[in-house]
């Protein structure tokens, strides 16, 4: 995914999770800050309580959206026969807004009160939801096709020698190359999960420096605006190939790791959930129907 | 490891399913084995199962009355909330914000201004339901009251009037029974009774803090006199007062005429039309004594005596002699009765009005002892003294009656004259013309002779007079001028026979015209047949 097309994505997904929040936030005000022992009483009860209409609602599309969210990246993901169904990363992006979005539901679903099981699946889910974050800084720190596959070692290395040809052509590509070669081999690969860490933060401040740097040598330059664009995107892809280079065992070790809590925290997650909606369903609460 | 540690979380809050710990009171129920003691499989909580144990509630419900009664339309959750912790309250109740209204029971009065403690305490807990799960709450609780006034307030009654406290009393203040109705006793207050206070009719019931009985100040109240004193002297017998009175007022008219056949005097005849007051007035009478107990022996008693005592000595002023209730006039006072006085009444004096004789027009008062009872102090002697010498002191009925003036009793045979035939029958004046005026009203007899010239006029025209004189008499008779006793054989030269016997006088005897006016020739006549019959033979 491109950079540009990927901030618009967060921009995006900021943007609809803002709105949920603030709407939902101004919607029960009054409710969400009254303590829990004094909400029976309000006259807006039986509507804001977890199983009132209202928040009922709430949690039900909400789980809806992590369960079409889930279900339809796990599928695409895994089922071959789906492979050459839309990019994984367009269907990981869509898991990601509706598994932020469906929590953010779910959350207010619940009045921010917390007991029973169904609290153990609103912690697994946000154990779920932090994890994905963190899932996700870590998946663009590993280079990958068009498609959205992982690229491996030998292929890393072939796209940044490519990149580099690309780049060695031009007097001012060559200026860059020297450039984004001294800031990336300046940072050690990172030895353990602390350093990754340190190591990705540093990187990821680097890459906003370097990319400044590659447009202000670009725009100092007399090229034309295509040469121009073509050599800067050149020059980032090879800084970010080369960035992801630096802690990309560690990120893949840690990626591997992240799936042991992340799949099966979901697993708990719906577990719990259907745990959950079978007490409710079976004490009656059953919403509109 | 990462399954461990996804599992391990789960031992403590294993079996949780609960929202929430529940209050301390339901803290028995704790744990997911005991959701459905509360929770119904497939619906929400309907109360079924919250009012299997809450007993003492199901019991207001079963006797329709209470809070909860009233609050039927709405499910236990509605107002009492659980799963908010052990020490959360499970409903919200402000004592100072209660509308008890809701429990059927509306504060009002003196009711507002106790506590809430004041009633809602065990000692007022009429539901024995109430009262022994009591002892499990861990505060007093504000079930199992009665409305009732006697499930908090003693009685003083003692259940006389029922237990309906409030269609006397209100909250405001026992002392003040302003509700009572007391048309639901045997004695309803009607006029003047609703205004009497009620103590006094039932001593002791103002008294402060009395709670007593209420008595009654008289025994009975079957009648008036228990309370009231009856001025009348007169026994009732079958009436009552209400009889007469109303509670009105006794000034006031009664519902239905006063029965004065149950006084000593009856009214009777115009008595009866007469309104109270016009006897009884009040005017100048201040006792009941004054004004109803009349005297009423004599009419006078009430009337005035318009004969100025002229009755007194004689009939003792007793009115009733001539006199009924039905009216002064006509008087009782009969013809037979005034026959048995100085002055029988006979002839016109029976047609005349008392007023006639006995109304002295100069003072229009009435004299009924006429001091003469002779002709002349009534009727004026219109022969103007006439007569005086021949009356020698006696009175008209000399010579007239009391029929008319003009039926006199004159004995004419007396005189020269007696009266025979229609001499009799003529009136005194057709032969004694005298001088009469109708303007003086006298009336003078002429004298006359006993000629019959001196009253008739000689219709023959002297045809039969001797020397210069008629003598009716020779064949006339007073029965009458056709009452002949006139005989022709013998007092004329023509003996009527054979057919002449049978002829009219007037075939012979025709009327002839004279310087007086017409006659009938009776003489002289022609007696030869041809003066009548001119040669003709009349067969």
């Amino acid at each position: 995914m491109k950079e540009s097309s990927h901030s618009v994505f967060v921009i995006f997904l900021l943007f609809i999770g803002t709105l949920a929040v603030v709407s939902l936030s101004v919607r029960g005000w009054n409710y969400y800050l009254t303590p829990v022992d004094e909400r029976p009483f309000r006259p807006d009860y039986s509507d804001m309580r977890p199983s009132g209409n209202f928040s009922h609602a709430l949690g039900i599309f909400g789980s809806l959206m992590i369960i079409v969210g889930v279900a339809t990246y796990s599928t695409r993901k895994r089922v071959r026969s789906l492979s050459n169904l839309g990019r994984l990363s367009g269907w990981l992006n869509f898991h990601i807004f509706l598994c932020l979005l469906g929590p953010i539901l779910v959350v207010f679903h619940t009045t921010f009160k917390q007991g029973g099981i169904a609290a153990i699946s609103l912690w697994t889910m946000l154990s779920v939801v932090g994890s994905g974050v963190v899932g996700r800084f870590l998946y663009v720190q590993i280079p990958r096709n068009r498609m959205g596959a992982e690229l491996s070692a030998d292929e890393i290395n072939r796209e940044i020698d490519r990149l580099a040809g690309i780049l060695n052509a031009n007097p001012i590509g060559v200026s860059l190359v020297r450039m984004i070669d001294g800031s990336m081999q300046s940072v050690e690969a990172p030895r353990s999960l602390f350093e990754m860490t340190r190591t990705l933060l540093v990187l990821e401040r680097m890459k906003g420096t370097v990319r400044r740097r590659i447009h202000a040598m670009v725009k100092q330059s007399d090229l034309s605006r295509t040469v121009a664009h073509d050599l800067s995107n050149a020059a980032m892809s090879r800084a970010s190939l080369l960035q992801k280079s630096v802690a990309l065992t560690q990120v893949e070790r840690v990626f591997y790791y992240w799936h042991i809590i992340h799949f099966p925290f979901s697993i708990i997650m719906f577990v719990t959930l259907a745990a959950h909606v079978a007490v409710t369903l079976a004490l009656g609460y059953t919403w509109i129907f | 490891m990462g399954a461990l540690l996804n599992i391990l979380p789960l031992f403590p809050t294993f079996g949780q399913f609960s929202p929430g710990d529940l209050s301390r009171a339901h803290e028995a129920l704790e744990g997911s084995q005991n959701c459905t003691q509360c929770h119904e499989v497939g619906k929400e909580i309907s109360g079924k199962k919250c009012l299997a144990c809450h007993d003492e509630i199901q019991s207001e419900l079963n006797a329709k009355e209470g809070f909860h009664f009233r609050s039927m339309n709405q499910t236990c959750t509605a107002c009492h909330k659980e799963h908010l912790g052990r020490t959360a309250r499970t409903y919200s109740f402000e004592p100072k914000k209660f509308e008890h209204t809701s429990t059927g029971f509306t504060l009002a009065g003196k009711h507002l201004m106790i506590g809430c403690q004041d009633c809602h305490s065990p000692a007022h807990i009429r539901n024995a339901v109430v009262t022994r799960k009591s002892t499990q709450y861990p505060h007093d609780t504000y079930l199992g009251l009665s409305a009732a006034c006697v499930s908090c307030h003693a009685d003083p009654h003692k259940d006389k009037f029922g237990q309906d406290c409030s269609s006397c009393h209100t909250s405001v203040n026992w002392q003040v029974s302003n509700r009572f109705d007391h048309s639901r006793t045997s004695f309803a207050l009607e006029g003047k009774h609703a205004e009497v206070a009620c103590a006094k009719c039932h001593p002791g019931i103002d008294k402060q803090g009395a709670g007593k009985e209420i008595t009654l100040a008289a025994k009975s109240f079957a009648d008036c006199t228990p309370c009231h004193t009856s001025p009348h002297l007169f026994g009732v017998n079958e009436m009552t007062c209400s009889s007469c009175h109303a509670a009105q007022g006794w000034e006031l008219a009664l519902e239905k005429p006063f029965d004065h056949r149950q006084t000593r005097y009856r009214l009777v005849g115009k008595h009866q039309s007469v309104r109270c007051e016009q006897c009884h007035s009040a005017a100048g009478r201040t006792t009941f004594a004054q004004r109803f107990l009349l005297s009423f022996r004599k009419c006078t008693d009430c009337h005035t005596d318009k004969h100025h005592g002229e009755f007194v000595k004689r009939y003792n002023n007793d009115c009733a002699l001539c006199h009924t209730e039905s009216g002064y006039r006509p008087s009782t006072f009969t013809l037979v009765r005034h026959s048995q006085s100085r002055f029988a009444l006979t002839g016109a004096h029976q047609a005349l009005l008392c007023d006639e004789c006995h109304l002295q027009k100069s003072d229009n008062v009435w004299k009924f002892h006429l001091s003469s009872l002779r002709c002349e102090s009534c009727h004026e002697d219109v022969h103007k003294g006439q007569f005086a010498a021949e009356m020698n002191g006696a009175s008209c009925e000399k010579c007239h009656s009391t029929d008319r003036w003009s039926t006199g009793s004159f004995d004419h045979s007396r005189t020269s004259f007696p009266l025979t035939g229609k001499h009799a029958t003529a009136a005194c004046s057709d032969c004694h013309k005298g001088p009469m005026s109708r303007m003086t009203g006298s009336r003078q007899f002429q004298k006359i002779s006993g000629e019959c010239e001196s009253c008739h006029k000689d219709a023959h025209v002297q045809q039969f007079a001797v020397e210069g004189k008629t003598s009716c008499e020779r064949c006339h008779q007073p029965d009458g001028w056709k009452s002949l006793l006139f005989n022709h054989e013998t007092q004329s030269r023509f003996s009527l026979s054979g057919a002449h016997k049978k002829v009219a006088c007037t075939a012979c005897h025709h009327t002839e015209q004279g310087t007086a006016g017409a006659f009938v020739r009776f003489k002289p006549l022609e007696v030869s047949c041809a003066a009548c019959h001119k040669g003709k033979d009349p067969r």
